[in-house]
């Protein structure tokens, strides 16, 4: 007997018997959720610190924190959002009850990566949960040592019937791919993406696909280059670079550049200091196989800051690259690592037209004093999401959607926009059985009298109301 | 095919389609094709499916010329930005949703109800500022020539453009990319659809089908019940994505049923129902015979007379259905209505949740309780009670499938949504960079407790004021205090 099998059957037959319906129930998941992050947390600070040297700072801040706001969120306004949703009726319906029931679809399938492997594992999850479904958890295999605690140690804090956790890699998540899930939430690459969208078409699964692409920074000649530096770098660096949302390249003028160096320098020794590898504040590329990858990257047009790399280590220096071509690797694929090439345009009109030619990226940074900038950045372009004069703050705004467009994804969660991902929204219209003789215009036999009708009815509309 | 999508493209990325205003002429162009060419339309939906004028306005004209009047009342509201709300950490910035367009937004129309189920979800992709590109079914034949000649004529001929064809043409369109693919039509389909949008990361929406469960309680007036129900069965002969396909009740109703619908239709379309300008026709052969075949082996309680030539199916009404037969297993999409008798609403219940999710399901019953039980334990796109059809009539419902019967939603503000992406946006200032030291390396504890301060804390404006309040409180006490000493 197959054991995966078995599991999803499980988790069916619990979510037919109705038991995570409940906002009770969703509420005590929740809560499980809750306590697991605090109990556990110097495991998971451990853990992160193992796969990917993250700093306490940036375990607590963009994974722990960050999960932990979602829980209380969600705990705070379940039942609010649980809520039948009225909505306004025509003339018609007026005296029907007519409101949105948000569902559970059922049995909910969460693949997750590597790079926040504890954030883009339980922010997903606290939607599904709170939407009421039965969820399937695939941790990424990467991150090895969060995966460990995944498994073992967060399922006791759920109810088991609802949940379970699968492990593997390709091969196994391939497998798991037929199997017929309700929804499936997908973070990671556009490639895999693919695979994913087409793996759910076999059953007509809906899905939310967070993905990736190459988030441009453009950076105007009207703005403080020490200021700017701060905040690139910031984002740039933060988790060794391995951010779907971090500035990808940088777009500015040679002057620009020419002041962005110097600035972008003294950030990267004020934050790292002299000797970046001993710095317990930078990160590790994840594995062999991405620091391999990353460290070809740093032959692509000139190193301006930066460039050594320690093997043994899976080490990367925060570096900046110069005199890069658009045809070179770096500017071909998602670099997801600490370098950050420079190109060069002349004009806003240039840089809006490269952004333009390229995918729609997960994310899009405009910097600059004027604002007129900013916005013309913001209205001539699409992306995922946009932040002006600062990296992915934008994501800390539970009140903003998160998700990409295009090649970098579809659909959005975060707060509330997780519950109404993970919810089906059912139409529903409770008509009185009385009120028979109105509805007898729209039974057959029409005659012409009655289109009459139906046509001054139509022309005496101020707004539109459909009458049958 | 290739070329005419990247003419298409090459329109939208002109900018064209975006502004308001356009949105708002384009909108207008189409209403006014609607009224002005209404001949035309009415003829070519009654070539298609012998479709009374009367039935053709009151089931596809008034809700498109509806649907384009909320556009254009609600429009100007919709394209703004969306202020949300924001945390201690945005406290000074801009944070905002701004609704743009997706870029080439690919329809693929259905035959049932050839006009609106094109038109409506244009009218969305137009006022959301997309480009368009149609494909009408071609099985109704007459509908697609005649939108192919009067499109063009009335919209931005770059932008929004027809293409029509077979399974051969579509397959080939579906190779090219698009930004978003909205497809009505049924679940096998759907599955391809789906698949070859995933080659591309395409979203799409699919409006399918399903068998729509219809059940009737005992305790209910069966005479208005049956009213309705006859109205919603028959209407364009059946052929309607969320007709109550089946009913489920119990044994000792079935009779009652049949009589009273029996009487119904007769009352609906007279004793000589192939007279009757109100009774369609099944839209081709394939289809006639198709349904005929579920006629195999079944208690033809009234009706099964069919005439080829016309491709005419009577109202027919099917008695102790089994569930395992042939007219149980697929939707029927015509002028069938089998009875399946179930001991109880707990029966009911089970006999849906066996089944694939439907588009539509209904129940009638004066039990509010009993209906509340229906909608708690069973899932489907939509459900009207104690009535059919009813909800697709509601603009503020999302109107679409969950399941087999389909994935994401359209209607008013619902197709403006689908077709749009919802960008966030945050705009902060270049100034107060000292505030910023606080999340730069190198790192400390105090540092992490500050960063989860401000992550975890809500701005909570009365909470702040309160606290101001109280500040202020203890400083003119302090100072009263002063005074006396």
């Amino acid at each position: 007997m197959d054991p995966l099998e078995d599991t999803l059957r499980r988790l069916r037959e619990a979510f037919h018997a109705g038991r995570t319906r409940p906002a009770e129930f969703r509420a005590a998941q929740l809560r499980g959720l809750g306590c697991f992050l605090q109990e556990n947390k110097q495991l998971l600070h451990d853990a992160l610190a193992q796969d990917l040297h993250k700093s306490a700072f940036e375990s607590e801040v963009s994974e722990v924190a960050i999960s932990q706001g979602e829980v209380t969120l969600a705990l705070r306004n379940l039942r609010a959002w649980m809520k039948d949703e009225r909505v306004p009726k025509n003339l018609a319906t007026q005296l029907d009850s007519a409101f949105i029931r948000k569902e559970p679809f059922g049995l909910v399938l969460i693949i997750a990566p590597w790079n926040y492997p504890l954030n883009l594992t339980l922010v997903p999850l606290v939607g599904a949960l709170a939407a009421g479904n039965c969820v399937v958890l695939k941790p990424s295999e990467i991150s090895k040592n969060v995966e460990k605690i995944l498994a073992e140690v967060l399922p006791r804090y759920l109810d088991q019937s609802c949940f379970a956790v699968v492990l593997g890699g390709p091969q196994e998540t391939g497998q798991l791919l037929e199997h017929r899930f309700d929804y499936i939430f997908f973070t990671g690459s556009p490639r895999v993406g693919k695979i994913v969208m087409t793996a759910a078409a076999k059953h007509l699964t809906p899905v939310t696909l967070e993905l990736g692409g190459k988030n441009p920074c453009y950076v105007d000649d009207n703005c403080d280059p020490q200021t700017v530096a701060n905040r690139v770098a910031w984002f740039r660096y933060f988790n060794a670079g391995q951010t779907c949302v971090a500035p990808d390249y940088v777009l500015c003028s040679p002057e620009m550049q020419e002041r962005l160096l110097p600035a972008l320098q003294s950030t990267i020794t004020r934050f790292y200091g002299d000797d970046p590898q001993s710095s317990p504040n930078l990160g590790r590329i994840i594995n062999q196989k991405q620091f391999q990858r990353l460290r070809a990257l740093l032959g692509c047009g000139r190193v301006a800051i930066g460039g050594q790399s320690d093997e043994s280590d899976r080490y990367i220096a925060p570096t900046v690259l110069v005199d890069v071509q658009e045809t070179e690797p770096v500017m071909q694929e998602e670099i997801f690592g600490p370098i950050l090439p420079i190109v060069n345009v002349r004009s806003l009109d240039e840089a809006i037209e490269f952004i333009n030619r390229r995918e729609k990226p997960l994310a899009l940074y405009a910097f600059s004093n004027s604002s007129q900038v900013v916005k013309r950045v913001l209205t001539q372009t699409s992306s995922g999401g946009f932040c002006g004069n600062d990296g992915f703050m934008h994501m800390t705004l539970a009140s903003l959607p998160f998700g990409g467009v295009g090649a970098s994804g579809m659909g959005r969660y975060h707060g509330k926009f997780s519950f109404d991902t993970f919810s089906h929204h059912r139409a529903c219209l409770l008509r009185s059985p009385g009120m028979e003789k109105l509805n007898a215009l729209r039974y057959p036999p029409q005659s012409p009298r009655r289109l009459r009708m139906l046509l001054v009815a139509m022309e005496a509309r101020g707004c539109s109301c459909t009458l049958l | 095919m290739e070329l005419e999508v990247r003419r298409v493209r090459e329109a939208f990325l002109s900018g064209r389609s975006r502004p308001l205003r356009f949105r708002l002429q384009q909108l207008e162009a189409l209403r006014r094709m609607v009224q002005e060419r209404e001949k035309d339309i009415l003829a070519a939906i009654a070539a298609d499916l012998c479709k009374s004028e009367f039935n053709v306005y009151s089931q596809e004209v008034i809700t498109v010329l509806g649907e384009i009047d909320f556009m254009l009342e609600n429009l100007p509201e919709w394209v703004t930005a969306k202020p949300v709300k924001k945390n201690v950490l945005t406290m000074l910035d801009e944070a905002y949703i701004q609704p743009q367009p997706l870029g080439v937004v690919l329809i693929i129309g259905a035959w049932n109800y050839p006009f609106v189920l094109t038109i409506q979800p244009l009218i969305g992709a137009i006022a959301a500022g997309n480009a368009v590109i149609i494909k009408p079914s071609e099985l109704s034949e007459n509908t697609a020539k005649i939108l192919a000649k009067l499109l063009p004529q009335y919209l931005d001929q770059d932008l929004y453009i027809i293409i029509n064809g077979g399974v051969e043409e579509t397959t080939e369109l579906l190779k090219q990319r698009f930004d978003h693919i909205f497809y009505t039509g049924n679940t096998a389909v759907g599955k391809i659809i789906m698949e070859a949008a995933a080659k591309h990361l395409t979203p799409v929406t699919l409006e399918l089908g399903g068998k729509s469960p219809c059940y009737i309680d005992k305790d209910c007036d069966l005479d208005i019940v049956c009213r309705r129900i006859t109205w919603g069965k028959y209407m364009n002969c059946g052929q309607t994505c969320i007709a109550p396909d089946y009913i489920l009740c119990e044994a000792s109703l079935q009779n009652q049923i049949v009589w009273k619908i029996k009487e119904t239709v007769k009352e609906f379309y007279g004793e000589n129902i192939k007279e009757s300008p109100d009774y369609e026709r099944i839209i081709n052969l394939r289809h006639f015979k198709r349904i005929l075949s579920l006629l195999e082996g079944q208690k033809i309680a009234f009706g099964g007379e069919t005439d080829e030539a016309t491709r005419y199916i009577a109202p027919t009404v099917l008695t102790d259905v089994d569930p395992k037969t042939k007219v149980m297993q697929e939707e029927i999409f015509g002028p069938i209505l089998p009875i399946v008798p179930v001991k109880n609403v707990d029966e009911a219940i089970n006999f849906i949740n066996e089944r694939e999710k439907p588009l539509a399901l209904y129940v009638f019953s004066h039990n509010h309780k009993l209906i509340k039980r229906m909608i708690d334990e069973t899932s489907s796109g939509g459900v009207t009670g104690n009535d059919v059809i009813m909800h697709f009539m509601l603009n503020s419902f999302p109107f679409g499938g969950v399941g087999s019967s389909g994935m994401g939603a359209y209607h008013g503000k619902h197709s403006f949504d689908t077709f749009s992406h919802q960008r966030p946006c945050l705009l902060k200032s270049l100034k107060r960079e000292g505030a910023n030291k606080l999340r730069y390396p190198p790192n400390s504890q105090s540092k992490v407790d500050w960063g989860k301060f401000f992550l975890l804390k809500r701005f909570n404006k009365e909470k702040l004021g309160l606290l101001l309040l109280t500040f202020l409180g203890i400083v003119a006490a302090v100072l009263v205090k002063a005074e006396y000493y």
